[in-house]
């Protein structure tokens, strides 16, 4: 009830967002809206929680926070005297009919994944370590106070915020198809980012439905991870700084708030919205006809105060607990220079091996698309594959389109100019961060894939004739191979799964000892197994609390890969049960005793042995021995 | 530049970039169909799923 309370409020704040002469620019600015006054009370009883320490974070708090917040947007938009803003729609384009019905396809097909998912529990192995555990424990204890040492786990967590809401407040496996809207979010802010750069309809909508098909896009969208919504809320960034369309609240104030969003749901949007800022600064300081003012920077300075607002909640709790607010993130030097520690567990200096998970050697990132290995053959999954709509169209279109504006950008107006280059700049600046930062993971160039859309589509809207009709069929085959991709990876692999487990119970989907749903309220279980297993590690009812494994290795792991469990951690952090596998050696130092109260070694559903069995302990001083938990 | 703002270009050369933005991305996309290792695993792994479905049935 407080989600649909949530949700109703939400949505009368998003309506009072306005724009005369530009019914896109008002739907982008009621969409962000709408999920700022999701998130935003939420980011903002996070703060109340790090400064006062009470536990602020509760769906009923939120909502009471966000009524005054639409109140006042209702009341802003009276005040600024634009309540009579021209509703009429600009004259329609026809749309191909190729582009209709390449769009119409991939809708359904994300109707049918939908309903696919809700017919699962979450998915994802960074979902199941730590964006749930942390949704998790956010709710639970009203807070937004880092889980534990693991580096990880101290990015900001908007993720968790938009997933918790969901496992607080609805059954767990609606919370599997959390994460879908922000991929329709992302596709309708890539179709108004590409009208504003002068697409045409037809591409404009053909390539933002290529923008879901593309594999790191629609993979990590079927799972609740925070890639998806990061881009999203950073295309809506961009198209409100590039665009500046006359709306209320006012463009600069959107695109802070988009940013500071993107910030929240992925960090390494910084890059893009540094330079998104630097741009805003540069057009400030060049506008024509005007001397020097505080008022040319007003919007730069706007958007920076707004992203970074936004953001503070989570820069809040790094500071306070690490004393760097960008924790773990860290650089030699400067970061030294501001006395901001790094993370002892992560080292950002040296993350050059992990490319070769998915080419052999750096170059071959030049033919990336075209040669798209993998090297466990997982080539399409949330963070492998741009596909074949990324090769075909969009890297001609950005080589092309690229020549084409170095030859004849005078030709259009200044205007238009501007925001191609800068839409430019910030694909080149996304893509030479990634080259130069070294941990080259295809989904961390996903923003620039975005941002390419629009230049593309604007690059391609002059092809008419026949040509138009064979380059919209070759952009249409590519988008729907790469449906078909993820529609026979969920809907037909997966999918028989799927139905299969509809009704069976959540450790006999996520392959867990059932006694971790039997255990006292509160038990805390410390997880020995593998990274995903955190999630599964809280039961059914999400009431255990969970040591995780990452910060169970740097904590209880000996050099020799032994477990060495002292028992003063009965009482701190006051660990009840052990789930480890089997095979794990596990020693407890002191007067403790590790009792086998549960284990799996075998798949529920076919029988199939597992490669390794795993073991449910009870934790126990010696004088309790012997009072374990049954197993049913 | 959409086609109402090149009104102006010379047709020529707007023709000769219709051209090569359609054969870039036609080729490109051979190109993909051709060299994409992951392509190839997901019509391999298509075409074993349905030999085994219809071997099934």
């Amino acid at each position: 009830m407080w989600l649909l309370a949530c949700g109703a409020v939400a949505a009368a704040g998003a309506a009072s967002a306005a724009a005369p002469d530009d019914r896109r620019a008002r739907l982008l600015a009621r969409l962000l809206l709408f999920f700022a006054l999701l998130l935003g009370p939420l980011l903002l009883l996070g703060m109340v929680q790090q400064a006062t320490g009470l536990p602020a974070i509760r769906l009923d708090a939120g909502v009471a926070v966000a009524l005054p917040c639409a109140a006042g947007l209702w009341w802003g938009r009276a005040r600024s005297g634009r309540a009579r803003w021209n509703r009429e729609a600009p004259a329609r384009q026809p749309i191909s009919r190729v582009a209709l019905a390449v769009a119409a396809l991939v809708a359904l097909l994300y109707v049918f994944l939908g309903a696919m998912l809700l017919t699962g529990f979450p998915r994802g192995f960074e979902v199941q370590a730590y964006h749930l555990p942390l949704a998790v424990n956010i709710f639970r204890e009203g807070g937004i106070d880092l889980w534990d040492n693991a580096f990880m786990h101290a990015y900001p967590a908007n993720a968790s915020l938009w997933d918790g809401m969901f496992l607080d407040a609805l059954p767990e496996k609606i919370a599997s198809a959390a994460n879908l809207p922000f991929l329709a979010l992302a596709a309708v802010a890539s179709y108004v980012l590409s009208r504003a750069a002068g697409a045409d309809g037809s591409l404009s909508l053909l390539f933002s439905a290529g923008l879901a098909t593309i594999p790191v896009f629609s993979f990590s969208a079927i799972e609740v991870g925070a890639d998806v919504a990061g881009v999203a809320f950073m295309v809506i960034a961009v198209y409100f700084a590039l665009a500046r369309p006359l709306c209320y609240p006012s463009w600069p104030v959107l695109a802070g708030l988009a940013a500071g969003l993107a910030f929240g749901f992925k960090s390494l949007h910084l890059i893009p919205i540094a330079v998104l800022g630097c741009l805003l600064l540069w057009h400030g300081a060049a506008a024509e006809g005007r001397r020097f003012s505080v008022r040319q920077f007003a919007p730069a300075l706007t958007y920076g105060l707004c992203a970074f607002a936004v953001a503070f909640p989570w820069l809040l709790r790094n500071w306070i607990a690490t004393g760097n607010p960008l924790y773990p993130v860290y650089y030699p030097g400067l970061f030294d220079l501001l006395g901001w520690p790094g993370a002892p567990d992560i080292d950002f200096t040296n993350r050059s091996e992990n490319q070769f998970e998915w080419v052999t050697a750096p170059w071959q990132w030049l033919v990336y698309p075209w040669v798209e290995g993998h090297f466990l053959g997982q080539n399409f999954k949330h963070s492998s594959g741009f596909g074949a709509f990324v090769a075909a169209v969009l890297l001609p279109g950005l080589l092309l389109g690229g020549a084409r504006l170095a030859a004849r950008g005078r030709e259009l107006a200044a205007g238009r100019r501007a925001m191609l280059l800068d839409l430019l700049i910030l694909i080149v600046a996304i893509t030479g961060a990634w080259w130069v930062l070294d941990d080259r993971q295809p989904r961390y160039v996903m923003a620039a894939i975005a941002l390419a859309i629009p230049f593309c589509a604007w690059a391609a809207s002059d092809i008419g004739g026949s040509l138009r009709r064979l380059y919209e069929a070759t952009a249409g085959a590519a988008i729907l191979l790469m449906g078909a991709v993820v529609f026979v990876a969920l809907g037909i692999e997966t999918g028989g799964r799927l139905l299969q487990n509809a009704g069976a119970p959540r450790h006999a989907v996520l392959e867990y000892p059932a006694v971790l749903d039997r255990l006292p309220q509160g038990a805390t279980v410390l997880n020995l197994a593998e990274r995903t297993a955190n999630y599964a590690a809280y039961g059914r009812q999400l009431g255990n609390r969970v040591v995780g494994r990452w910060s169970a290795r740097l904590t209880y792991r000996a050099p020799d890969g032994v477990w060495q469990l002292p028992a003063e951690a009965l009482q701190n952090p006051g660990i009840d049960y052990v789930y480890a596998p089997a095979a794990a050696e596990i020693r407890p130092l002191g007067c403790m005793t590790l009792e086998e109260i549960d284990r799996i070694a075998r798949t529920p559903f076919n029988g199939v042995a597992l490669p390794e069995p795993r073991v449910v302990y009870a934790a126990r001083p010696c004088a309790q021995a012997g009072t374990a938990v049954a197993p049913q | 530049m959409t086609p109402h703002e090149t009104r102006g270009a010379r047709p020529q050369r707007r023709g000769r970039f219709d051209m090569a933005m359609t054969a870039a991305s036609v080729l490109s996309l051979l190109a993909y169909l051709a060299f994409s290792e992951g392509i190839h695993n997901f019509l391999r792994g298509l075409w074993q799923t349905v030999q085994r479905l219809s071997g099934g049935a």
